[in-house]
């Protein structure tokens, strides 16, 4: 604690400040005892007492097995005549649809299955145990179509046509220049002849795979009415937007409907468990609700693991042919990229927001992009998991530009140091739009100095070590990604009472991240306090709190920059109260201590308690926030990784791991560290195991004892493999990186999905290493990819030079 | 939530009541032992029994004592009893280091051996142990207890020698003799997956450093776990340190082996593995049996 | 049938089906939701509790099965005025996030301990093997293990003071240490 009072201006950007709370590394997650104890409700937990009721309905889907089908007949009455209660499509709304946007579709098939796990009716029943009878019950018959898996065949004129206008869905350039589908193309400079006169030209493919959440936490909602307003506690990130689309579905104003993830009984955060992206809407929340009108009852529906993993949004594969051109001094002088994206079978996914991350990443006067997203029956959608692109997008770019550094022969750091994007001045060089802030070159050095590299890189293709049938590598990669897209505004409120009492009212929820931390952390240092003991929240709650944006894009934290907003309008009603107490000027008094002062005179002080104690009622200040629009929204880092992997078993084991990532300035200091660990230990599983695979294209075989009744293959904890506990690298060091963003609250920057980006290419650009150089094209890196890496690295012994073609000039 | 089907339940009080309940509805009826493998099924509704026949509760049948010159479980020993004894680590390596690689902690503290072996599931580890060392099964049905061995035990996938009225009430496996060492070794792709490959390996040397015995089992490379004989053989009076032997004996037992290409990898992979693990194993067992560890 | 068993010292008693996994007998008849089930194939742990004194997945095992034993579940290892040191530890040490896989991990980790006070790292991998987690990377979990391993041995109770702190009216707790 300072001896001396803080100023508590609207936004204290300096970076020498001192904070009570902001960094503060003793502060420690809100919820974590209600968690240890086991008294956390999330929504699976949420019983009818919870929720004042007597009684409760579970519900479940009916999805359809195959990827490409016409429903012929549903009969459900069987399911009917046993007392349960159906749902298909022609009991809903005509034409309503579900869901954000362009990206609005009928919650059941209307008539055509595009992807493996489409649902296909929904039932209710009085107990959880007999929903599985229930939908055993239904009877429906298909029509199978001819379907294709790959994004490729898809443009192919002979592909089946998913889609009335083909498989490419059309879309255009959105507000402020975002694409939303359909093509894209970006230019700039002159890309043919920069390659021609480049002295190296390297171009190869790289591609990615369908990959899902997976949170431990299953999708749910509970849904009821009371007369003709509707309440749904979702577990969403979403609260606020999932309030809008059921509104428009039922077609009733906003204020009857109420969506909380808070409904357990816990006001810091509810009933939301993990999200990744994945709650932010679904299915379930709408046909619970249908459900439960027609029922006159709350119906319960919590996600099985398969409809879990084959309903929701995926991230999708997304692979790039590249041309890099560089001159022999290490200059990166053009990017040429095609993209492809499998969007899925719903389509509308966003391929070309990964493209928006690759012109970021390097200094580059020439570049050209395409991209083409293409729909498929390979699953359901391409949207949100921690990160919207760019996971993939780096994995595809920092696998070429390492590369083309292996061609000239040049350090991998060096070549980044040399054309990265960096520190004075960094621009988005398409809209030609300031970057709000950049850690570079700051994190490379310091993760590069942490990590020791210059001790443990040999060079290319040589190891760091070998012992007898073990090879150990390192690797590393830099990353530039958005942070989302601009989403609305988001408003909070703050509220004193006269007991000193405060609260936070924010609609953003908490999923994991440190949100209800983080939250009233910022509100509080505002108001000066020293500690959130007193500091109550409640949040993501569409009846208690005000419209919030999306838990989404790691931006919560950049939007809940409104509290400041808040805080200050509470000073406006507050401080001419304090002012005629201590007989100052209301402009003059700040907050800083637990005290509210006269900025003229320190002395003349009264206790944050005593100045409440003014107040004969409470009083609450109001905020809104809207991230400009006129500037990029980096999130830069870098990234090092040490590999071992046995050349008899092939089996790679990750050893050791440095991050440095930009936090602008760390706000809820145990939370962020954490989200760094944890989403680089994500990472080992998009590298090396994490596939949503379907049967009829693969030539796979179904785990023995496991049923494939449809054509999904590892819809399940045990063949869609996450990291285990001993998969976590035996040292794990995180480094935050302060440069402060002026945009956000304090100088801080959002951070969630990029502990996970770019983490995947660390570690397999270390294992590049350990493997004699070669270069591996495809994520997940399977075992047999590996055998493959070590059959060639047998076969040569000097390695160093790749499969893909190059050419020298 | 995927709920188990309704299924009628019972729980005998004595193994001759069980074996009653068995002869009067066996076709119908399943043995429900941890369930660690079964209750998986049941809740993925995979095959749905009329009656589960709860053994659990049986006297007498929880065990791990070394008499008549065999190691005897008794069935309803969990495998967690198996990886705790100090007798099991001592003198049955490879019985020790199998029990440690099944599944997790928390399914070792339920699941059975003698469910594990009747099972059936390929990938399972017990079973290859059992083959390795020559292992027998005590299985007792309306006619009393008879004594089934190892090799033979393991008909198909999901399918041993028991009848639809025995329940296996003992696995035993003779004693090494000074001089023995065994070793399981397993590569899985993740805890608690299923064995991409793995070998159980149980060596004795004679007088000089020649093998007495060698008993080769390998799981997850087969409809059932494989007894690689021929590997064994060749094997026979030759040193776990002769590189040509050794090599030799691990390429017999790929040959053995019959892996099929998943997500795990490829067959080819899984042979080169069992090459290899093989390998391994006998070096590994050699030399546990050199230095007289039981 | 009827089934009785004593869970977190409390006799429990119900009318229920054969087919009842305990996970459920625990989370419907006991009304014990700290008990979570996060998968449908036995994987992920987070139903995790000890039966007669073992971890085991109790959506693993037919509530009939546990009749007339003893379960214990997180509630069981504490409570707001005397968290158990592991719970403290992950307090403390900041060992979860989402908190979905939580009780498992608690209840695994509780379970090492008792067995083995003073466990290392590879001993506390094996141990939590059985227990997924998607958010933590696990790093802060091994990490609040070894200390509530150091709390245990050195006897110490700081958990119960903070939890007498937490009486006496701060919100968030266990507080005094909570900023």
């Amino acid at each position: 604690m300072s001896s001396k009072p803080q100023s508590s201006g609207l936004n204290n950007l300096d970076p020498n400040a001192k904070f009570n709370l902001v960094g503060n590394q003793a502060v420690t997650r809100r919820d974590i005892y209600a968690k240890v104890t086991g008294q956390r409700k999330y929504t699976p937990d949420i019983g009818p007492g919870d929720i004042g009721r007597s009684t409760m309905w579970y519900a479940g889907f009916l999805v359809a097995p195959h990827p490409h089908a016409r429903v012929t007949s549903i009969d459900v009455s069987a399911a009917q005549a046993a007392g349960y209660v159906t749902l298909v499509e022609s009991d809903l709304p005509v034409g309503a649809l579900f869901g954000i946007g362009a990206r609005a579709y009928p919650p059941l098939v209307s008539s055509e299955v595009l992807y493996p796990g489409q649902p296909v009716a929904a039932v209710a029943a009085p107990t959880a145990n007999e929903v599985v009878d229930a939908l055993n019950l239904i009877k429906v018959e298909y029509e199978q179509l001819p379907y294709v898996f790959d994004a490729q065949e898809a443009l192919q004129a002979s592909a089946p046509q998913l889609w009335p206008g083909g498989n490419v869905p059309g879309g255009g350039v959105g507000e402020n220049g975002a694409v939303t589908s359909g093509t894209l193309t970006l230019n700039l400079g002159d890309v043919d002849t920069a390659l021609a006169n480049a002295d190296v030209v390297y171009e190869d493919t790289f591609g990615t795979s369908i990959q899902q959440h997976f949170e431990i936490f299953p999708r749910g909602a509970v849904a009821y009415w009371s007369g003709g307003q509707l309440t749904v506690n979702a577990s969403t990130q979403f609260a606020w937007a999932v309030q809008q689309q059921l509104a428009a579905y039922f077609a009733i104003p906003a204020t009857d409907v109420r969506v909380s993830t808070s409904l357990g009984g816990y006001e810091d955060g509810g009933a939301l468990g993990n999200g990744l992206g994945n709650k932010s809407t679904g299915e379930e929340y709408v046909l619970a609700a249908v459900l439960a009108q027609k029922i006159g009852a709350p119906v319960k529906f919590v996600h099985t693991r398969l409809t879990h993993a084959r309903t929701t949004t995926n991230r999708w594969p997304l692979s790039a042919t590249f041309r890099l051109g560089a001159m022999n001094d290490g200059t990166l002088v053009a990017i040429d990229g095609i993209y492809t994206a499998n969007v899925g079978g719903r389509g509308g996914a966003q391929g070309a927001d990964a493209v928006g991350d690759f012109y970021n990443a390097y200094n580059c006067p020439n570049m050209r992009f395409y991209s083409i997203p293409v729909t498929t029956d390979a699953y359901s959608n391409g949207a949100a998991m921690r990160s919207v692109g760019e996971e993939q997008g780096h994995f595809l770019m920092e696998s070429a530009i390492d590369e083309l550094a292996h061609k000239l022969n040049m350090d991998p750091v060096q070549f980044r140091l040399k054309n990265m994007r960096q520190a004075p001045n960094p621009v988005e060089p398409f809209a030609n739009l300031p970057y709000t802030t950049i850690a570079q070159p700051q994190a490379l050095q310091e993760a590069m100095q942490a990590f020791g590299w210059s001790n443990l890189w040999k060079g290319w293709g040589v190891p760091s070590s070998v012992n007898g049938t073990k090879r150990v590598g390192v690797g590393m990669c830099i990353q530039n990604a958005s942070k989302g897209s601009p989403f609305p505004p988001s408003t909070s409120q703050v509220q004193v009472d006269p007991d000193g009492t405060v609260t936070v009212y924010i609609g953003l929820t908490d999923h994991g991240a440190g949100g209800n931390t983080t939250f009233p952390l910022i509100a509080s240092e505002a108001l000066g306090l020293t500690s959130m003991a007193n500091v109550k929240l409640i949040q993501s709650d569409t009846m208690y709190t005000t419209n919030a944006s999306v838990t989404a894009g790691s931006q919560s934290t950049h939007n809940s920059h409104s509290l400041l907003y808040a805080v200050e309008d509470l000073k406006n009603q507050w401080f001419p109260i304090v002012a005629s107490k201590l007989n100052a000027n209301a402009n003059n008094l700040a907050f800083g201590n637990d005290t509210i002062y006269d900025t003229t005179n320190p002395s003349n002080s009264i206790s944050f308690n005593d100045a409440a104690a003014l107040l004969t009622s409470s009083i609450k200040g109001f905020g809104v926030w809207q991230i400009p629009f006129n500037v990029a929204y980096r999130s830069t880092g870098a990234r090092f990784a040490q590999v071992e992997v046995d050349t008899e078993t092939a089996v790679v084991h990750v050893i050791s791991h440095t991050f440095a990532l930009g936090l602008g300035r760390t706000i809820f200091y145990k939370g962020a560290i954490h989200q760094m660990m944890g989403g680089s230990v994500m990472g080992i599983g998009s590298a090396f195991f994490e596939e949503l695979l379907n049967d009829p294209s693969q030539n796979v075989t179904v785990t023995p004892g496991f049923p494939s009744s449809g054509s999904w293959l590892n819809p399940n904890f045990h063949d869609y493999q996450i990291p285990t506990i001993y998969e976590n690298p035996d040292s794990a060091n995180v480094i935050p990186v302060e440069n402060i963003d002026p945009t956000g609250p304090f100088g801080a920057t959002g951070i969630g999905e990029n502990c996970i980006i770019a983490a995947d290419i660390s570690f397999i650009n270390a294992l590049s290493n350990a493997l004699g150089g070669y270069r591996f094209h495809k994520t997940p890196i399977r075992i047999e990819d590996v055998v493959e890496a070590i059959q060639w690295m047998n076969s040569n012994p000097n390695g160093a030079s790749s499969t893909s073609s190059s050419t020298t000039s | 939530m995927t709920l188990p089907p309704r299924f009628g339940y019972a729980a005998p009080r004595s193994l001759d009541e069980a074996v009653r309940v068995l002869q009067a509805r066996g076709d119908e009826a399943k043995v429900l032992a941890g369930g660690q493998s079964m209750i998986p099924l049941l809740k993925l509704r995979v095959g749905a029994p009329a009656l589960l026949v709860d053994i659990q509760k049986l006297p007498g049948l929880d065990y791990v004592e070394e008499s008549g010159g065999f190691l005897r479980v008794g069935a309803l020993t969990r495998v967690a009893a198996l990886c705790r004894s100090d007798l099991v680590r001592r003198k049955y390596q490879a019985l020790h280091d199998a029990s440690l690689t099944v599944a997790d902690p928390l399914v070792r503290n339920l699941g059975t051996v003698g469910g594990n072996l009747c099972h059936g599931d390929p990938a399972n580890d017990l079973p290859a142990v059992m083959l390795a060392m020559g292992g027998e099964l005590v299985a007792t049905g309306p006619a009393g207890a008879r004594t089934v061995r190892a090799d033979g035990f393991f008909v198909d996938t999901f399918t041993t020698a028991l009848a639809r009225d025995e329940i296996l009430t003992e696995a035993r496996v003779p004693s090494p003799p000074p001089r023995s060492g065994g070793v399981y070794l397993k590569v899985e792709q993740k805890v608690a997956d299923f064995a991409t490959a793995a070998a159980a390996v149980q060596v004795t040397l004679d007088r000089g450093s020649g093998c007495a015995y060698v008993g080769i089992g390998l799981a997850g490379v087969g409809a059932t776990a494989i007894k690689a004989k021929k590997a064994e053989e060749a094997m026979a009076g030759r040193e776990p340190t002769d590189r040509k032997a050794v090599a030799e004996a691990a390429g017999l037992a790929a040959e053995a082996s019959s892996p099929v290409s998943d997500i795990r990898g490829t067959a080819e992979y899984k042979k080169r593995l069992v090459r290899l693990l093989v390998a391994r194993g006998l070096e590994k067992a050699g030399e546990r049996a050199r230095r007289g560890a039981r | 049938m009827r089934v009785q068993m004593e869970i977190n010292g409390i006799r429990t008693e119900s009318n229920t089906d054969a087919t009842t996994l305990l996970s459920d007998f625990i989370r419907e008849e006991a009304g014990l939701t700290g008990t979570h089930a996060g998968c449908d194939t036995s994987n992920c742990g987070a139903c995790t509790v000890l039966l007669d004194g073992r971890v085991v997945k109790s959506c693993t095992v037919l509530a009939v099965q546990a009749a007339g034993r003893k379960v214990t579940t997180i509630e069981g290892l504490g409570d707001a005025n005397d968290l158990s040191p592991v719970q403290y530890a992950f307090w403390k040490k900041h060992g979860l996030q989402c908190g979905f896989c939580t009780p498992g991990m608690i209840v695994s980790a509780y379970a090492l301990l008792q067995r083995n006070p003073d466990p290392d790292e590879e001993e506390i991998r094996n141990a939590l093997a059985g227990n997924l987690c998607r958010c933590t990377g696990y790093v802060k979990i091994v990490e609040s293990v070894r200390y509530a391993a150091k709390l245990t041995r050195e006897g110490k109770t700081p958990f119960r003071a903070a939890a007498r702190r937490r009486k006496e009216g701060e919100i968030h707790g266990p507080p005094g240490e909570s900023l």
